[in-house]
């Protein structure tokens, strides 16, 4: 692969790590991958560690940007596609995973506070509705 | 000038003098001077913020806003010393005197430091509202230009300036930020209206 993909999918498995550990702290059990807290928070660093292992240790990456290192705004640009896919992914698939448990009940949480009783496809289609029906 | 410029390149010399003393602190010098290994950490720290504070009894607001901020001033730091670079070329430790290099030879001015403007950027921001995270990363940005210098590709004062720098944009970043208010907080409201903050 090359060094653009590597580092793209780096960050994408970093950030899914992160996500993972961050809905596990604020019990955002929608936002999880897999129900069992402990399995979970096994999951999370293992993308968060691995995926820093893997790339560093996997080829030197000490590499200039003249070469086929990456400048500056190359790897913003990388950092914030991959870390938005990695979101995107996290929603789509934890929609999915969740599909069960995550129809709540009738009540209404703010932002990604709704994803503590509901999915991400439930609470957006129910906030969508909600304004539509207004 | 001449004394602190030669107290400059002393202080270079002294702490690349340590390259090669042992293997491990070379590894852990080459992985910490990456341009990949602490950016990458600030970026999750950044993503950890985003999806980690919303509390039940508050909004949520001021952290997403942090992040906002924090990515405003990384901006506007980079691009003060992109202006800056353009205008004052100095040449790196490595062209004046010989060092064992833990990183490549970078071609464009050593002052300031673009790393440590835009991780003190970064970290500042956070800092001024999570104080926690923020010494967190400030330690790593402080770490990251600190083993630029020990890699022998940047002065110590090209450091410092470039920290200082960083500083005073992430201040003044939040000020042009609450400036444009209730902008941000619209922006905020919006993305979490949409459950995605």
């Amino acid at each position: 692969m090359s060094f653009e993909a590597d580092y793209v999918l780096f960050i994408f498995l970093a950030s899914l790590g992160v996500v993972q550990l961050a809905a596990l702290k604020n019990r955002l059990r929608c936002l999880c991958f897999i129900r069992i807290p402990v399995l979970n928070l096994a999951l999370a660093l293992a993308l968060l560690a691995g995926s820093f292992l893997w790339f560093f240790i996997s080829e030197p990456r000490n590499l200039p940007d003249t070469g086929d290192g990456l400048d500056g705004n190359q790897q913003a640009m990388y950092s914030v596609a991959a870390a938005i896919s990695a979101v995107l992914f996290t929603l789509a698939a934890t929609s999915l995973i969740n599909l069960r448990i995550g129809r709540g009940g009738d009540r209404r949480e703010p932002g990604l506070q709704a994803m503590r009783r509901v999915t991400y496809f439930t609470a957006l289609r129910r906030t969508l509705g909600r304004l539509w029906k207004d | 000038m001449e004394g602190l410029k030669n107290l400059d390149l002393e202080l270079v010399m002294l702490l690349n003098r340590l390259v090669g003393w042992q293997d491990w602190l070379d590894a852990i010098g080459e992985a910490l001077v990456s341009d990949y290994l602490i950016p990458v950490m600030l970026i999750m720290g950044l993503m950890w913020l985003w999806f980690s504070t919303d509390e039940p009894s508050s909004s949520g607001l001021p952290a997403k806003k942090t992040v906002i901020a924090a990515i405003l001033a990384m901006a506007f730091a980079n691009l003060t010393v992109l202006v800056l670079n353009e205008m004052y070329f100095r040449p790196r430790p490595f062209t004046e005197v010989e060092l064992n290099l833990l990183f490549y030879r970078p071609t464009d001015s050593s002052f300031p430091s673009n790393p440590a403007a835009l991780s003190f950027a970064l970290s500042f921001s956070v800092l001024r509202q999570q104080r926690r995270l923020g010494l967190v990363l400030m330690a790593l940005a402080a770490v990251w230009s600190m083993s630029r210098v020990f890699a022998g590709v940047f002065y110590v004062s090209d450091v410092i300036a470039g920290a200082a720098m960083g500083v005073v944009i992430a201040w003044r970043s939040a000020w042009l930020f609450r400036w444009l208010e209730p902008l941000p907080t619209a922006m905020v409201r919006l993305i979490r209206g949409l459950h995605l903050a």
